[in-house]
C-alpha cells in the first residue's frame, strides 16, 4: 500500500514533468479550461439576472452546487485521465498488454499514467464560485464547512468511478463511447441545478443510480440549512457523499471483471 | 474545381462511417437537451412576469435546434490538419500547387456538414414529430412559424455553415502557424459554445449585451438562423440578419486568406 | 515452365524428426531431474497448450461466432540458461504462445510453468520475474528521457536502489547508452530505442527474457550489437532467453535450440546444430544463360528446383557436392552467362516444412 503510494508519486511527478515540457501549450489549455467553466457560470448567472431566481432557488445555493460539482469533477479529471483515454490509447493499440507485463495493479498503473494539470482551471473557478456561494448564503456556519472536503471526496470518487466504468466498457466496445459523456459532462451539467427542478425519473436516477445528487445537492442543503422540498431528512446530506464511494466500488469491481475477460479472450 | 469536390466527397464519407458514434452522440444530445429543458421550464414557471424575449416554447425549440446542430459549431481545427501539424507533414500540405484555402475550406465544410446533417435530421425527427406523437408536445421542437420563415432560415443555415467552415479555417491557419492543434482547440471550444448560443440562447443574456452578441461572427452560425426560424424579431428585420452573415463571411475570408498567405510565406522562408 | 522437385527436402525433414525424437527423450529426462545431461533445471515447461479464440463474424451484434484454434496442443520445455528460438510464419500461433507465457493471456487448456509459477494465475509475481521486449512496441515513455523512464521502472518493479545503480551502470556500458540517457525516447533512432528497451527489460534481473522480434527494422550494426549483448547476457548471468524472429541470422547467432511452430502445432524442436547440419546447410545456385538453358546433368546431392525463362535454380548440399565442383561443371555448359550462390530464406525453409506437415 505504502509502496504503491510512493510509486504513484513518482509516476505523477514524471507525468507533470512531461506536461511542463511544453509550458506554452499547458498555459493555453489551462486558460481555455478556466474560461470554458467561467462562461458556463456566466450562463447560469444570466438566467438569474433575467428571471430573478432559478426555479425558486437563490444564487447562493446554486453557486454552492455549481462549485461543489465542478471542484469534484476537476479532481477526478486530474486523476483519471488514463481511464478517459483507455480505449483509444490502450485497448485499440494493444498497449494494454504492456501494462499487464508490469508487476503492479492495473488500476494503479492507469492512475499513474497521467496526472493531468489542465483541469486546474476548472478547479480554481469552481472553488471561487463555491466560496462566493457560501459567502452569499445567510445560514452557513463553520459547523457545516467540514462537509466540503467530504462532499468533494465523494464527488471525486463518483466521477472517477464513471471514468473507470467507461474504461471497463472499452473492453467490450474498443472505443470509448461518447454516451459516457452523459455521465461526466452531463453529470456536471445536471449537478449544478437544484434537484427538484427535474422530473421524477431523472431525480431517482441522479440519487440512486449515478448518485450525483448525493455528492452535491443533499450536502448543499445541509450547508445552507435549507429543508428539502421533496422531504428527504436533513441528515441524509451528511452521509450521502458515501454513495460516491459505493459507486466507485461497483465500478472497480466491473473493471476487475473487464480485465479478467480481456486476459481470457485475448482480444 | 474537381479537386475541391473530391476533398468534399472524401471527408463526407469519413463522417458517415461512424454510425455508432452518431447513435451515441444522439443519446448524449437528447440527455443534455432534456436537462436544459427541465431547468428552463422550472425557471419560467417560477417567474411568470419576467417578460423574457423568448417564450418557454421558443426557448425549448431554440435548445433543440442548438443541440441538433451541435456539430456545426467550429469547435476545433480540421482533424487531418491537426494530425499533419503534429507530424510535420503540414509543410507539404501548405506548399501544394492548389489554392490551399479553397482545398481546406471544402474539407472543413464537409467535415462540419457531414457530421452535423445526419445528426440534425435524426435528433430533429425525435425531438419534433416523435416527441409530439408520444404526448410530449409541450416539450417538443416546434415547426417554423411560417413558410417564409422556413425558407429564410434554410438560406441562413446555409450561410451559417459557410461561416462556421471559415472560422474552422482560422483554426487551421493558427494550427499551421503554431504547429500544434492544441492551442486552436483550447480557444475554439469556449468561444463557439458561448457565442453561438449553445450554452444559453443569445436572446436570454442581459439586455446590455444584446447588440454585441448579435454583431459577432458566431451568432451567424446558428443563432441568427434559429431566430429566423422562430420568427423572433431582429433589429432591422430578416434582411439585416442575412446581411450580417454575408458581411462576416466576406470579412473572415478576406483577412483569413491574407493571414494564410503570410503563414505560407513564413514557412517557405523557414522551411519548417 | 516451372518444375519443382522436393525429394531432397523430404529427406531432410525425416532426418529432423529422428533427431527431434532423441532429443525430446533426453530433455524429458532432464525435466524429471534423473539426468544432468543438458542442464540442471527447467525454466519454462509447456504441456499440451491449447488456445481457441472465439471470433465474431459479420455485424457487431447479430454475427455468429467462429472458433479459431491458435494453439493446438503444443508441448516443449526450455532449460534454465538456454537460448531457444521460436520461429514460424505470421499467424502460426507464435504470438499467442508468447502472450500466454508472458501472463497476459489465459489459455483454453494446458499446463504452463515458468519457474514455479503459472503465468496467468499469479500475474504480478510472474511478470516481476520475467523481462519482455516487443520489437514494435515501447515500454518506455515517449515524453520522458531514457534515464527518467528507467527510474520509473525501478519503482514499478521495486528494485532496491543499490541493485538499480549497479544494473544501470552495467547495462549502460554493455548497451552503450551513455550518450542517450538524457534524450527523450521520442527522439531516439530505432536502434537506440531498442537498446534502451532491452536495458528496461533487464533492470530487475529477470530469470527469463522474452524477445519478440528484437531486431526488426534495425540497421546492421544495431542488430550485431543486440545479438552480442544477448549472447553475453546468457553467458555471464545464465538468463534463459526465448526469442522469436523472422531473421535467420538472429537464430544462427544466438539460438541453441529451434522450435518451429506452424498451424498451432510444433513442427520440429531440435538443437540448432541439427538444423544447421540439414536444412540450413542447403545452398542455392542460380545460373543465367544467354539462351534457353539446356537440360542439365546434375551430380548426386544437387537438384534443379526451378526453371524460369533463361535462368535455372539449383538446390544443393555442399557436403555431397562442394560448390566449386558444381560451379566447375556448370561453367562447362555452353551459353552460361552468370552464377550466383546463396542460402534459402527462413520463410522458404518453413514453407517446405509446411508442405510436408500440412496434411
Amino acid at each position: 500500500m505504502l509502496d504503491g503510494l510512493v510509486l504513484y508519486r513518482r509516476m505523477a511527478a514524471a507525468s507533470i514533468a512531461a506536461q511542463l515540457r511544453y509550458p506554452g501549450t499547458f498555459v493555453l489549455q489551462a486558460a481555455g479550461n478556466f474560461v470554458t467553466t467561467l462562461l458556463s457560470f456566466f450562463g447560469l448567472w444570466s438566467l438569474f439576472h433575467r428571471f430573478g431566481s432559478l426555479g425558486g432557488w437563490d444564487i447562493g445555493m446554486v453557486a454552492v452546487l455549481y462549485g461543489l460539482v465542478n471542484v469534484a469533477f476537476s479532481v477526478a479529471e486530474t486523476l483519471g485521465r488514463g481511464f478517459e483515454i483507455f480505449g483509444g490509447e490502450f485497448v485499440k493499440t494493444g498497449n494494454f498488454d504492456r501494462l499487464l507485463l508490469r508487476p503492479r495493479s492495473t488500476l494503479l498503473l492507469l492512475l499513474g499514467h497521467e496526472l493531468r494539470l489542465r483541469p486546474v482551471g476548472r478547479f480554481l473557478q469552481g472553488a471561487f464560485v463555491l466560496a462566493a456561494g457560501l459567502h452569499l448564503s445567510p445560514h452557513v456556519g463553520w459547523a457545516t464547512v467540514w462537509l466540503i472536503p467530504w462532499a468533494v471526496a465523494g464527488g471525486a470518487a463518483l466521477f472517477l468511478g464513471i471514468l473507470i466504468g467507461q474504461a471497463a466498457l472499452c473492453f467490450l466496445t474498443i472505443e470509448g463511447l461518447e454516451v459516457v459523456n452523459i455521465l461526466t459532462y452531463g453529470g456536471v451539467e445536471a449537478g449544478q441545478y437544484p434537484l427538484p427542478m427535474f422530473g421524477r425519473w431523472l431525480r431517482r436516477f441522479l440519487t440512486w443510480a449515478v448518485p450525483i445528487a448525493g455528492i452535491c445537492y443533499y450536502p448543499t442543503l445541509v450547508m445552507v440549512r435549507h429543508a428539502d422540498p421533496l422531504g428527504m431528512p436533513m441528515w441524509f446530506g451528511a452521509v450521502s457523499p458515501a454513495l460516491g464511494f459505493v459507486f466507485l466500488g461497483v465500478m472497480v469491481w466491473a473493471w476487475g471483471r473487464g480485465v479478467a475477460g480481456y486476459v481470457s479472450s485475448g482480444s | 474545381m474537381r479537386a475541391y469536390l473530391s476533398a468534399f466527397v472524401l471527408q463526407g464519407r469519413i463522417g458517415l462511417r461512424y454510425r455508432i458514434a452518431v447513435a451515441a452522440g444522439l443519446v448524449a444530445q437528447l440527455w443534455f437537451g432534456a436537462i436544459t429543458l427541465m431547468a428552463y421550464a422550472s425557471v419560467y414557471h417560477h417567474a411568470p412576469d419576467a417578460h423574457a424575449p423568448l417564450t418557454l416554447r421558443q426557448a425549448m425549440t431554440y435548445t433543440w435546434l442548438q443541440q441538433s446542430l451541435f456539430r456545426l459549431l467550429p469547435i476545433g481545427c480540421l482533424p487531418s490538419v491537426g494530425d499533419a501539424a503534429r507530424t510535420g507533414a503540414i509543410v507539404y500540405d501548405l506548399l501544394r500547387p492548389v489554392d490551399m484555402w479553397a482545398w481546406w475550406l471544402s474539407s472543413s465544410l464537409a467535415w462540419l456538414v457531414g457530421a452535423a446533417v445526419p445528426r440534425a435530421i435524426l435528433l430533429a425527427a425525435i425531438a419534433g414529430p416523435l416527441a409530439a406523437l408520444l404526448g410530449l408536445e409541450a416539450w417538443s421542437l416546434a415547426p417554423p412559424v411560417s413558410m417564409t420563415a422556413a425558407i429564410l432560415a434554410l438560406v441562413s443555415f446555409g450561410l451559417g455553415a459557410l461561416i462556421s467552415a471559415t472560422i474552422v479555417m482560422w483554426w487551421n491557419v493558427l494550427t499551421a502557424r503554431t504547429l500544434s492543434p492544441l492551442g486552436a482547440n483550447a480557444i475554439a471550444v469556449p468561444l463557439s459554445v458561448l457565442l453561438s448560443g449553445m450554452l444559453l440562447p443569445l436572446p436570454l443574456y442581459p439586455p446590455w449585451a444584446q447588440t454585441l452578441l448579435l454583431l459577432q461572427p458566431f451568432a451567424g452560425i446558428t443563432d441568427i438562423p434559429i431566430r429566423l426560424y422562430l420568427g423572433v424579431a431582429i433589429p432591422g428585420g430578416a434582411g439585416t440578419a442575412i446581411v450580417i452573415q454575408i458581411v462576416w463571411l466576406a470579412v473572415l475570408t478576406l483577412f483569413g486568406r491574407a493571414w494564410m498567405r503570410r503563414t505560407v510565406d513564413r514557412l517557405e522562408v523557414q522551411g519548417a | 515452365m516451372t518444375r519443382r522437385i522436393g525429394n531432397g527436402c523430404a529427406l531432410n525433414v525425416r532426418g529432423f524428426e529422428a533427431h527431434a525424437a532423441v532429443f525430446q527423450k533426453a530433455r524429458d529426462a532432464a525435466v524429471r531431474g534423473s539426468s544432468g545431461m543438458i542442464r540442471g533445471t527447467v525454466a519454462i515447461a509447456v504441456e499440451d497448450l491449447r488456445k481457441v479464440y472465439h471470433v465474431r463474424e459479420g455485424g457487431s451484434w447479430r454475427g455468429r461466432t467462429r472458433e479459431i484454434t491458435a494453439l493446438d496442443g503444443i508441448s516443449f520445455s526450455v532449460a534454465a540458461g538456454e537460448i531457444a528460438g521460436f520461429i514460424g510464419p505470421n499467424g502460426a500461433g507464435k504470438s499467442t504462445a508468447i502472450k500466454i507465457l508472458s501472463g497476459i493471456l489465459r489459455p483454453t487448456s494446458g499446463i504452463v510453468r515458468v519457474g514455479d509459477l503459472v503465468p496467468w494465475q499469479d500475474r504480478r509475481a510472474h511478470v516481476a520475474r520475467i523481462g519482455v521486449v516487443f520489437g514494435q512496441r515501447t515500454q518506455l515513455w515517449w515524453d520522458l528521457s531514457v534515464a527518467e523512464g528507467l527510474g520509473l521502472l525501478r519503482d514499478i518493479y521495486g528494485v532496491d536502489p543499490e541493485r538499480f545503480a549497479r544494473n544501470r551502470a552495467r547495462l549502460t556500458e554493455a548497451l552503450d547508452l551513455g550518450g542517450i540517457m538524457d534524450q527523450s525516447v521520442r527522439q531516439l533512432s530505432l536502434g537506440q530505442r531498442m537498446r534502451a528497451e532491452i536495458a528496461a527489460a533487464l533492470l530487475h534481473d529477470p530469470e527469463v527474457l522474452i524477445l519478440d522480434e528484437p531486431t526488426i527494422g534495425l540497421d546492421a550494426p544495431s542488430k550485431l550489437a543486440v545479438r552480442a549483448f544477448v549472447r553475453d547476457l546468457r553467458r555471464e548471468r545464465g538468463t534463459t532467453v526465448l526469442l522469436t524472429t523472422h531473421d535467420m541470422h538472429d537464430i544462427e547467432a544466438l539460438a541453441e535450440r529451434v522450435i518451429v511452430i506452424g498451424h498451432g502445432r510444433i513442427l520440429t524442436d531440435s538443437p540448432f546444430q541439427d538444423l544447421r547440419a540439414t536444412t540450413l546447410s542447403e545452398r542455392i545456385l542460380e545460373a543465367d544463360f544467354v539462351t534457353e538453358p539446356p537440360v542439365l546433368d546434375l551430380p548426386h546431392g544437387a537438384t534443379e528446383t526451378m526453371r524460369d525463362g533463361r535462368s535455372v535454380t539449383i538446390t544443393f548440399d555442399p557436403r555431397l557436392v562442394p560448390a566449386q565442383v558444381l560451379v566447375a561443371q556448370l561453367s562447362a555448359v555452353p551459353g552460361l552467362d552468370d552464377l550466383r550462390i546463396g542460402r534459402p530464406a527462413i520463410e522458404e525453409i518453413i514453407t517446405r516444412f509446411y508442405a510436408d506437415h500440412a496434411t
